[in-house]
């Protein structure tokens, strides 16, 4: 089945698709991945580099689908700048040709494109140059299946749950959470065998995994969608890899695999989004839908621009990103708690985009509102994180509405305090807190850092109170401005990048700790004491409170 | 297996079961009045003072059963199966009035929040202690008391006294005063949802 499967997923996928799997199945095979996937005009037809286990110097240009001549002719020119330009890379002393170069495609070459392949290796060869392999859609399922075959879901319910979501049809929201227990399911048995050799090669295989499951959402190029399934992927080889205490080279190559790939789908997002002149999907009810939509798709967006600030530079991004947000900002509405960590993403993006006041407006209606709907014997309270947006607007339209009660409780109320205070804006304070004491603050401790990004956590404890009556601001305004360093996984904070996503993933384990983190690295507004009891402000990163 | 309806049956079955617990409030009013937090995931919840003190509240399983035979199945009776719900719903409510009081009544032993009778009869000076014990709420626009819930065994005939306190000018009076105390109090409360420093 495995084989059928992996046939129909590279005659269904597209490039992009297939390139991040396939870079993954060469890092297990030995090679040493040097650069890719990338796409630029400077890739010089050399979409990954790497070193072979035999230390040959191999370059290779991805291409979905079969290739009639036609097609072959045209890729020409990006072929022979794949065998013939040097290759300059840091550690390749001095800059050469590779010694092999391959061309991957999903599909197979026709008889006419073979034979022009044999007659450009023929003047290759009178050039000196490596001839042109190639490696066609039956070579790369042959490969796949050798490297993934026993992660292949072999019980019942893992292959059930498996070909739900490879069947989805991808215009849906991604499920987050349906995926992380496959994933965890995928994962389990090399985990219980207690070898960080199998982890490493099941974490491999979940990259692969993570590349068929989202191939429907890939078809109907739902970004967001494709984006979900590859941050999830990262997160949970994050989580693995902090629970069983993985050496960084066991699994740092799947993960970024997974965050590229999720990162390039909101790139794609952006690109869609600013080219599009609003966010419609033509319906005749999609006015019900479309705040929600504007407020993920913004969410995302906001949070993208707030990970690239983290991972390297956002400044190519800084106007297509503010020109979506301003202009879809009048149209997001937040239906209950699980939006709120795309509210404040925003806030903090729109900030770093110059855009003080809408920010404080975003952040002032989500505590306003709070207040306002989730006050005492509200019928209208907000529904807890814990219900996602999808729900929320299913259970709108149903008569039976909810078995809970949500009012008389707010469990990110208290992380909107701590963003106005962070910014000195007492009075701003001062004029909610009579309302806010009425209500209870609610927030989840997970019985380890590490729990905060499993999906449930039976040891943990939720916390509630009353905010104090009075409450000293000197008080408030310290603790809205620390946090330890102790209090997220360590390896979140290596990979901080990962950290905004966390809260789109998982609305409730966005808690003031994971808000606060973010603070501290993308405004520098809160105080960071590390284990040994030294803070940040020793290194002369004083808070910008 | 005979052909079923596994998901429309779940449907169904969950309409019923909110029919039950939309109930329990109608058979104990004290637990309508007490507002209700679904906890997701975790087995604790720490219940956190404004003094910084705090309590863990665990949680206890409540059980009840009830038998629907065979030839009951066979047939959707909705008002028979809403008897034996509603007896469900009676033994839930009941296993959470009780544990609601024992919980009120270890708190208020533990900080000493109580008014002896030491075995003499409720008189009206034992009711006015207790009012003076208890925090009282007033609506902010007319200021008039939300008087909390009175739980009373029906021995005290508390009833037949409280028409005599109603026609006892002495007595209304210093209940007054009290309530006229109490509104002062909560004024002051009030005042305190500010910040300072």
């Amino acid at each position: 089945m495995l084989e059928r499967i992996l046939e129909n997923w590279l005659t269904n996928v597209g490039e992009r698709g297939f390139e991040g799997p396939f870079t993954q199945m060469l890092s297990t095979e030995g090679f040493r991945i040097l650069h890719g996937p990338v796409h630029h005009p400077y890739e010089h037809g050399k979409d990954i580099l790497a070193l072979s286990p035999d230390g040959l110097l191999t370059a290779f240009q991805l291409k979905s689908g079969d290739l009639d001549l036609a097609q072959f002719e045209e890729i020409q020119g990006q072929l022979l700048a794949l065998s013939g330009t040097a290759v300059t890379y840091p550690g390749i002393e001095p800059p050469r040709i590779p010694d092999r170069a391959i061309l991957v495609t999903s599909g197979t070459l026709t008889p006419p494109a073979r034979s022009r392949l044999e007659a450009f290796n023929h003047s290759n060869r009178s050039r000196g140059l490596p001839a042109l392999e190639c490696i066609e859609k039956e070579q790369l399922v042959g490969r796949f299946r050798e490297a993934h075959y026993q992660y292949f879901p072999s019980q019942p319910k893992d292959l059930n749950q498996f070909l739900t979501l490879f069947l989805s049809n991808g215009q849906d929201q991604f499920p987050i959470e349906e995926f992380m227990l496959f994933l965890d399911s995928l994962i389990a048995p090399a985990r219980e065998g207690n070898s960080p050799l199998q982890v490493q090669r099941s974490l491999a295989s979940a990259v692969l995994f993570t590349a068929y499951v989202s191939s429907p959402w890939e078809r109907s190029a739902n970004h967001v969608g494709v984006a979900e399934a590859w941050l999830t992927s990262a997160l949970t080889i994050v989580r693995i890899a902090s629970e069983s205490n993985l050496p960084e080279q066991r699994w740092l190559t799947s993960y970024n695999l997974s965050f590229e790939s999720g990162r390039n789908s909101l790139e794609r997002l952006l690109i869609e989004a600013k080219e599009a002149s609003d966010l419609v999907v033509p319906d005749l009810v999609d006015g019900l839908f479309y705040p929600t939509r504007a407020l993920i798709v913004c969410g995302y967006l906001a949070t993208f621009y707030l990970s690239e600030s983290l991972h390297g530079d956002a400044s190519k991004w800084t106007d297509s990103v503010r020109e979506v947000l301003l202009r879809e900002l009048p149209f997001i509405e937040v239906l209950g708690e699980a939006g709120v960590p795309f509210v404040f993403n925003l806030a903090v993006a729109l900030e770093l985009l110059d855009q003080p006041k809408e920010a404080l407006g975003l952040v002032v209606r989500w505590a306003n509102t709070l207040i306002h709907l989730n006050r005492v014997d509200s019928p209208d309270a907000l529904p807890d994180p814990y219900h996602g947006l999808k729900e929320i607007l299913s259970r709108s339209l149903e008569p039976e509405g909810w078995d809970e009660k949500f009012d008389g409780y707010a469990y990110t109320l208290h992380i909107a305090m701590d963003w106005l205070a962070r910014r000195q804006l007492r009075p701003i304070v001062e004029s909610m807190w009579p309302n806010l004491t009425r209500l209870m603050m609610c927030e989840f401790i997970c019985s380890s850092p590490q729990n905060m990004l499993v999906l449930r956590d039976d040891n943990g404890q939720l916390n509630t109170w009353q905010p104090a009556t009075p409450e000293s601001w000197a008080r408030l305004h310290e603790a809205a401005c620390s946090l330890s360093e102790t209090d997220l996984p360590m390896e979140l904070w290596r990979q901080a990048e990962l950290l905004p996503y966390l809260g789109l993933l998982l609305p409730f384990r966005f808690t003031s700790v994971v808000a606060k983190a973010l603070e501290y690295l993308t405004t520098r507004r809160c105080r960071v004491t590390f284990d040994d009891g030294s803070n940040t402000d020793d290194y002369g990163v004083a808070p910008q409170c | 297996m005979f052909p079923d309806f596994p998901a429309v049956k779940a449907r169904a079955r969950s309409n019923l079961i909110r029919k039950v617990l939309e109930a329990i409030p109608h058979l104990a009013p004290l637990l309508g009045e007490v507002r209700h937090l679904h906890q997701h995931e975790g087995g604790t919840n720490r219940l956190i003072r404004t003094d910084g003190s705090s309590s863990i509240m665990d949680y206890t399983v409540t059980s009840s059963e009830f038998t629907l035979d065979r030839e009951e199945m066979k047939k959707f009776d909705f008002d028979t199966l809403k008897a034996k719900l509603l007896g469900v719903a009676e033994n839930f409510a009941k296993a959470q009035e009780e544990m609601m009081l024992r919980r009120v009544s270890e708190a208020a032993h533990a900080t000493g929040n109580i008014v002896s009778t030491k075995g003499e009869e409720f008189k009206p000076e034992h009711f006015f202690a207790m009012l003076r014990k208890i925090l009282v709420d007033f609506d902010p626009e007319t200021e008039i008391p939300r008087l909390p819930t009175l739980v009373i065994h029906s021995d005290q005939g508390f009833e037949e006294l409280n028409r005599q306190w109603e026609n006892d000018h002495k007595l209304k009076a210093e209940r007054d005063q009290i309530m006229k105390e109490k509104l002062e109090e909560w004024r002051v409360r009030e005042n305190l949802r500010k910040l300072v420093d």
